[in-house]
């Protein structure tokens, strides 16, 4: 066990686990004579019972991986056919990339899965003459109306070509990046899309737009497989009590 | 505090993880290891963990990043680490402990600044930062440790002594479900995969929900309420569920609480 340098109060802090300590503890590396004097310090002190909580849990979520580590993870491709031959290596690589096409079609086709793929709506109508302050950021913004315009008559190429070359002042900004957003994950340009949703998706919006924000980013994100941050949005939006929540808690059932 | 540990500060001036890590690299780099998928799994649980606690401490700094860029940064480093050891570009033989500390130091450091550059929406001077930089500074500062009289002090052993008895009620398997989710904070989809647990997620909530249910009847009839865990608890409960093999009398007792 190890000690922080400048132990804050009283004698208490002078048994203070560190950070290392506790993995060691939940490593179980710790022998136990050892182990039953730190537990009993752990046992009186909440700042390093939480530390030690955390390391168990780091250490339960790693056993969660390791599992999932491939055997031989480390050797590549190439020095696993050192020794094999051309002869014997061609073959198998041939096998290897027929394996991966395989894999990748049944991953497409599961990706595309309707139950579990979510739903792109198209955001709420914004009447952009309505937003703008004064006549001169309306004429100035006219690209900004039409390119509304044009997403609401679902014409998103033309729409998003309008929102991208327009120039709005600050306070709109954040729509322009929204039904831009909204329009290329219509066209499928997920990666985009997800690059101006992902910042928007934690900006405070009035409703409806910021739950429809994230679940307009949550369908760019499942289109690019980034499962975890579509299962925190997932999450997140089942508690919202409005639209957006019943289809996120909609479609929760359904991944089930 | 009579049974404080001071001696233990003495003896013990570095951790033991690197060494061990050490041990672990050159037995799967020897082969001698006729379980080599067991040794891959432990450095794997090492490298994860050490990794882990590293970018903890530094991550409150970066603005911007969500707990699950953080968990694909470190799996990437472990795994990256992982194959640096089996095909020996990363050589640990001749490292001492402090190196292999400052090594991960180094390499959570990196990956963080390298993640805050490829991310426009990371600031890493921000208000926010400041907030987390400064909850860090407290809570490394000032631990909270208590320093109660012995009623309350007799009062929290006896909450934690009644929990360790109830739990021991518990199957093996729902005990380690409940202490994940509760302990660890493990989600109901971690804890389903994990390789002691074996169940689908609605299992692990059902399960979960009737250990609780199986608990808090069993805490009323010692009487005690239910309530925030005090201080101790956990400690108390490491050494029951650390001991024994998950699932071996699971049928027995899950069959008791069926509803």
């Amino acid at each position: 066990m190890s000690k922080s340098p400048e132990p804050p109060r009283g004698d208490m802090s002078k048994q203070h686990l560190d950070p290392d300590c506790c993995l060691d503890l939940a490593a179980g590396l710790v022998p136990e004579h050892e182990r039953a004097d730190m537990l009993a310090h752990a046992g009186q002190c909440a700042h390093c019972e939480t530390m030690l909580r955390e390391s168990f849990g780091d250490r339960w979520r790693a056993e969660v991986g390791g599992t999932r580590v491939a055997p031989a993870a480390g050797v590549g491709f190439a020095e696993r056919i050192r020794g094999f031959g051309l002869r014997r290596a061609l073959p198998f690589a041939a096998c290897l990339v027929l394996v991966i096409v395989g894999a990748a079609l049944l991953l497409e086709r599961m990706g595309d899965d309707p139950d579990n793929t979510p739903r792109l709506y198209a955001l709420p109508s914004l009447n952009a003459e309505l937003t703008f302050r004064s006549y001169e950021e309306l004429d100035s913004g006219r690209l900004f109306a039409d390119g509304l315009r044009a997403y609401q008559q679902q014409r998103f190429d033309r729409a998003s070509e309008l929102l991208d070359g327009s120039d709005v002042p600050e306070y709109l900004e954040r729509y322009r990046g929204l039904y831009l957003g909204s329009a290329l994950v219509f066209q499928g340009q997920y990666r985009r899309a997800a690059e101006i949703l992902i910042p928007l998706s934690e900006q405070v919006f009035p409703e409806p737009w910021g739950n429809e924000a994230r679940w307009t980013c949550l369908v760019a994100l499942h289109h690019l497989r980034r499962v975890a941050q579509v299962d925190s949005l997932l999450e997140l939006l089942a508690h919202e009590d409005d639209a957006v929540g019943e289809r996120a808690r909609s479609l929760q059932r359904r991944s089930r | 505090m009579p049974d404080h540990p001071d001696h233990v500060l003495q003896q013990v001036a570095s951790p033991r993880w690197p060494g061990r890590l050490q041990a672990l690299a050159a037995v799967l780099r020897s082969g001698a290891d006729d379980d080599a998928r067991r040794t891959r799994e432990q450095i794997w649980v090492l490298l994860y963990s050490a990794l882990t606690m590293c970018f903890r401490s530094r991550a409150g700094r970066v603005y911007g990043l969500i707990r699950e860029d953080l968990e694909d940064l470190i799996s990437d480093k472990a795994l990256d680490l992982l194959r640096r050891l089996e095909n020996g570009s990363w050589d640990l033989s001749r490292r001492s402990p402090a190196e292999i500390q400052n090594f991960f130091a180094a390499a959570a450091r990196n990956s963080l600044i390298n993640w805050g550059k490829k991310n426009t929406r990371s600031v890493l001077t921000s208000p926010l930062d400041l907030e987390a930089e400064v909850h860090t500074r407290e809570r490394n500062a000032a631990p909270g440790c208590i320093d109660n009289g012995p009623a309350i002090d007799l009062e929290r052993k006896g909450f934690a002594n009644a929990l360790r008895r109830c739990a021991e009620k518990l199957n093996p398997r729902s005990r380690k479900v409940w202490i994940f989710k509760l302990f660890g904070g493990l989600s109901a989809k971690e804890i389903a995969v994990h390789p002691e647990i074996g169940l689908t997620a609605n299992g692990v909530d059902v399960t979960y929900h009737r250990c609780r249910k199986v608990l808090k009847t069993c805490m009323q009839e010692s009487g005690y309420e239910a309530r925030d865990m005090p201080t101790g608890v956990f400690v108390e409960l490491v050494d029951v569920f650390l001991t024994g093999p998950a699932g071996a009398d699971e049928r027995k007792v899950d069959d008791e609480q069926e509803p």
